[in-house]
């Protein structure tokens, strides 16, 4: 028997209102073409279901005029194959407005031309970049053990984002760079679009096995990345502005920097085999496994400078991983799991000397990123009764990052540490308190420390930390990433359903980290809290409405040499409020509310080294100010019933948005680089978005 | 004559079409215009679920049990009982069965799936969470099978996420255009947090394989994990980045800056004339370019070291990640 096809067209236009300031956040995913302020609705949904043998072809598609269409078909007969197909866009529009004087932007051979009439006066530039993706997935079940899946992906990505370059003369080793006061000058920065055009392939291919007691998958997963563009060669010839706005010529030296091509992402790929599974030892106890080698590979040709006779970096990573895991219920209160994951990343990446025309400098090499991961997992379930249970954990990580190459270049860094080991605990405790309430409540703690701390050798490698009275150590800045620290962290959680048509949930977690290393810089503690609100309600079996209340707080404290310590806090509310409704058997209605109110604050304090400069700075400036957004989004649509084939949907899209990032300017003053070229955003949008549909289910 | 699945259509008798509309639309039954009660036990011959010609076709009994007190309620029985196996958590039917039993009812059938080979012991199964605490079985439109509303689903736990995921940079999963699962396996993985590929890094190449390198010139914390700098579910700061530069790295480097407290041009005294308390102004003409305005609009440190994910550029002098 054969149902179908049935085939589902909807068909409408969408109007946007705004000007492109105000659609600076509403556009960054919105799909909608910036320079347009209509939008042209197509979707499709078509399926055809035949039942001896039982097999289903679907295809839908949506928003198939617009910039961010997606296509998807599934053609299967279930238990036996599949077979799916998709196609998607998926555009992001930077939230900033560019004004340039740049000629052939977002190409790979941009030409820097000052805005000789000031900010302001350029041509205005759409960064965005625009991702085609198609793929196909095959799955067989070739018989009742064995099972065959190939997933096939190509993605291009086109477009331009942001990037740029920046050259500050060395004072030491080019003299002739620096410019001379009211002559010439000797830096700048300029936004250089980055050209993007490349292409993504994966591809994976799987062999799933399972016999009475063992379930085994072996597979391949290559990773193909190729870009078009291999370097970005900027022209930079004419006047530049100096710091107060000047215009003036760069100098020589500067020119000489600005123009040389800066080499963008490299070809690589990567090549996976593994070996995946569980066995059940007995009906009690199961074993898990995963096994996995790969090869990355980057053999990309350099641009620019390279070492006589070294025409590629010929970079290589193999990563090894063996995992074994076991879980058990030796009886019926206990269980237990457990597991170990090592593995291995062998950079084997030839180190060679790079800059052997440099300027007095020392050698510089690459640097290998080896590293050995061990994890391990012990965790213990304990059901005390139906409505108790508690959980003990232990994890433990060590990462041992191996010998560090001996002339990698750790310029800027005070010191590193080869080795970190972490040990967490935690305890868990679930009651289901009654038929319409249960919660949890889960506790964890970890500590993290490590080896010798190794001490930067003027990029010559690196020497154990023997003096940590050492002046460079003492007001040096140590790695949170490799630092002694502390995490703890408290999760509630409630849910509740009083009655039938109610359900309410409720969340609470707070979390900090405290770090200890040799000085008193760097970052000293973090910390973090949430506060979550849910609920619904079947006001009656034609109306629900729902709910939520979100509340968070970050913040993190740290100091830097030189006497400031920054305090950052960020308090962010969101409130979310939604219906679906059907007054009528003709009328579907549904919308949300949600409001957002996100705060930054960026706190400055001087400690006892600050100089009266910095001093007489804070005091004059107020310190950095808030960065606030708030946003309102509205969103309702209703579907109407015009007869059994046909229907009118209706979308309505109100976003109000204020916004106030000082990245790009402040008190009417721009952030602009050295050829007039500015970004910005509108402190306060304001967009609404309206969409009429008519569906028409064909014949 | 139509083989039949005799135990299904004893459910059907009362769980026709009307008590599950959605039935036939699911992986689990393929016909779409769900037929009339008295022919629904019939129509099951050719639908997946209760397919007596598929060995691999479920029945109503392979996940409830045979219910026998359910199916035939004794007569001096006041309230009916619950079938053998229940599973949701709605009012007044709050199932008693343990999650991983749950589970196991789902897991007779998919275990075999590659995608879960890893799901005992994992974070999900460890928090008991079971199959139907995510999907909806009796039902075509499960929403965390769709990638727009996949992510509803998810928030029911992860509340820290759905806030993360409403700041002004993120991926685009409010829009539905991206969703929980291009990242994490939430049925087991060998990655930490869940993540698809075996480390957090292999799974964000997936979708920025331009990253993967390796390079000439390296940064150590990108290549051993992403997560060292950006908050991949979302932040108030442009890249998702964790915290915002300079202090971002001046977490790990020392800061060359003119000027030790941070400060933007269009405050008093960043540009002559100095304002009132201040020697000199911050930026002057002959201000080199690591000043504070350079340092901290823009794209703050990322205004020279552009290519700080790695740079295939050898240098002719200092390393610089451009």
């Amino acid at each position: 028997q054969t149902t179908g096809p049935q085939t589902t067209i909807s068909a409408g236009v969408g109007f946007v209102d705004g000007s492109r300031a105000d659609r600076g956040l509403f556009d960054q995913y919105s799909g909608i073409r910036k320079d347009s302020s209509t939008a042209a609705l197509l979707g499709i949904d078509y399926s055809l279901r035949k039942d001896d043998p039982a097999t289903s072809v679907e295809f839908q598609g949506s928003d198939l005029l617009g910039d961010s269409r997606e296509l998807r078909l599934v053609w299967k007969r279930p238990g036996d194959w599949s077979l799916s197909a998709e196609y998607g866009e998926l555009v992001h529009h930077d939230i900033n407005q560019v004004n340039t004087g740049l000629v052939n932007p977002g190409s790979v051979a941009p030409q820097v031309s000052s805005l000789i009439g000031g900010v302001g006066t350029g041509s205005n530039f759409d960064l965005q970049t625009k991702r085609s993706k198609f793929g196909v997935v095959y799955t067989k079940t070739i018989s009742d053990r064995m099972q065959l899946a190939v997933d096939l992906k190509s993605e291009n990505k086109q477009g331009s984002r942001l990037f740029g370059v920046g050259m500050n003369c060395p004072t030491v080793y080019d003299p002739t760079c620096l410019g001379t006061t009211g002559i010439n000058v000797g830096w700048a920065t300029l936004m250089l679009p980055e050209p993007v055009d490349s292409n993504h392939s994966q591809i994976e291919v799987r062999l799933s096995y399972t016999l009475e007691k063992l379930r085994f998958n072996v597979g391949y997963y290559g990773s193909f990345y190729r870009n078009a563009n291999s370097s970005i060669n900027p022209t930079v010839a004419g006047n530049l502005y100096n710091p107060v706005g000047t215009l003036l010529p760069g100098s020589l030296g500067l020119l000489g920097y600005l123009n040389q091509p800066i080499a963008l992402s490299p070809d690589n790929q990567m090549h996976q085999f593994d070996l995946s599974g569980n066995y059940d030892f007995t009906d009690k106890t199961r074993g898990l496994f995963k096994l996995a080698y790969s090869t990355a590979s980057q053999d990309d040709n350099f641009v620019g400078v390279s070492q006589p006779g070294t025409a590629s970096l010929g970079g290589r990573v193999n990563t090894s991983l063996v995992q074994l895991g076991v879980n058990s219920r030796p009886i019926p209160k206990l269980t237990l799991s457990g597991d170990v994951r090592y593995s291995n990343k062998d950079d084997q990446t030839p180190v060679a000397i790079y800059n052997n025309n440099a300027i007095g400098n020392t050698p510089f090499t690459n640097q290998q990123l080896s590293s050995q991961k061990t994890n391990a997992k012990l965790q213990a379930h304990w059901q005390f009764n139906s409505d108790y249970r508690g959980t003990l954990g232990v994890d433990y990580e060590l990462i041992d990052r191996g010998t560090l190459t001996p002339t990698s270049a750790v310029a800027g860094i005070t010191a590193l540490r080869e080795k970190t080991e972490e040990t967490g605990l935690r305890a868990e405790l679930r009651r289901q308190m009654s038929e319409t309430f249960s919660g949890a409540m889960t506790l964890s703690t970890s500590r993290r420390d490590g080896s010798t701390w190794l001490k930067d050798n003027s990029g010559m490698g690196v020497s154990a930390v023997t003096n940590l009275a050492d002046p460079t150590l003492v007001s040096g800045i140590f790695m949170p990433t490799l630092a002694d620290r502390q995490r703890d962290k408290v999760r509630l959680y409630a849910d509740w359903m009083p009655t039938k048509d109610w359900s309410v949930q409720f969340s609470a977690e707070e979390g900090t980290d405290k770090y200890t290393t040799p000085s008193v810089y760097g970052l000293r503690d973090t910390r973090m809290n949430q506060f979550s609100l849910d609920w619904s309600y079947a006001v009656s079996f034609r109306l629900n409405l729902n709910g939520y209340v979100s509340k968070g707080l970050q913040t993190f404290n740290q100091a830097r040499t030189g006497g400031y310590l920054m305090s950052f806090e960020n308090n962010s509310t969101t409130v979310g409020l939604g219906f679906t409704a059907k007054p009528t058997s003709q009328l579907e209605m549904g919308g949300s509310l949600s409001y957002v109110d996100d705060t930054s604050k960026y706190a400055q304090t001087l400690d006892t080294t600050a100089d009266a400069y910095s001093v007489a700075s804070l005091a004059a400036s107020g310190g950095l100010p808030d960065i606030v957004l708030r946003q309102t989004v509205l969103k309702l649509f209703g579907k109407y019933a015009l007869d059994k084939k046909s229907a009118v949907r209706v979308d309505f899209v109100h976003q109000k948005s204020s916004y106030n990032d000082w990245a790009w300017g402040y008190n009417g003053v721009p952030y602009t680089y050295s050829d007039g070229t500015t970004l910005s955003q509108q402190a306060s949008q304001s967009v609404s978005f309206v969409g009429i549909t008519y569906i028409y289910q064909l014949p | 004559e139509e083989p039949v699945a005799k135990d299904a259509a004893t459910c059907l008798s009362c769980h026709d079409t009307d008590d599950l509309p959605d039935m036939a639309g699911t992986a689990h039954g393929v016909r779409p215009n769900p037929p009339p009660m008295k022919a629904a036990a019939a129509a099951l011959a050719s639908r997946t679920m209760g397919d007596v010609r598929n060995s691999r076709s479920p029945t109503c009994f392979s996940c409830h049990g045979t219910s026998d007190q359910h199916a035939n309620k004794p007569d001096n029985v006041e309230k009916q009982s619950k079938p053998d196996k229940t599973f949701t958590k709605k009012f007044g039917h709050v199932t008693t069965v343990q999650a991983d039993e749950r589970s196991r009812v789902c897991q007779s059938c998919h275990d075999g799936d590659s995608k879960r080979a890893l799901w005992v012991g994992s974070q999900h199964q460890a928090a008991n969470v079971a199959c139907n605490d995510c999907h909806q079985v009796h039902t075509a439109r499960d929403k965390v099978l769709k990638k727009a509303s996949e992510s509803e689903v998810c928030y029911a736990c992860h509340k820290e996420q759905r806030t993360q995921l409403n700041k002004l940079s993120h991926h685009p999963v409010v829009e539905g255009k991206m969703t929980c699962s291009d990242c994490h396996n939430v049925h087991g993985s060998s990655g930490p947090k869940l993540v698809k590929r075996d480390s957090i890094n292999d799974t964000c190449y997936t979708c920025h394989a331009e990253k993967r390198g390796p390079f000439v010139q390296q940064h150590s914390p990108v290549a051993e994990d992403c997560t060292n700098c950006h908050n991949s579910h979302g932040s108030v700061i442009p890249g998702m980045l964790k915290t915002r530069a300079p202090m971002l790295c001046q977490q790990c480097h020392t800061p060359h800056v003119s000027g030790a407290v941070g400060a933007l041009g269009g405050q008093s005294g960043v540009f002559a004339p100095a304002a009132a308390g201040q020697a000199v102004p911050q930026i002057t003409s002959v201000t080199n370019g690591k000043n504070v305005v350079n340092m901290w609009q823009g794209r703050s440190c990322m205004n020279c070291h552009s290519q700080i994910h790695g740079s295939n550029s050898p240098s002719f002098s200092n390393p610089l990640m451009r």
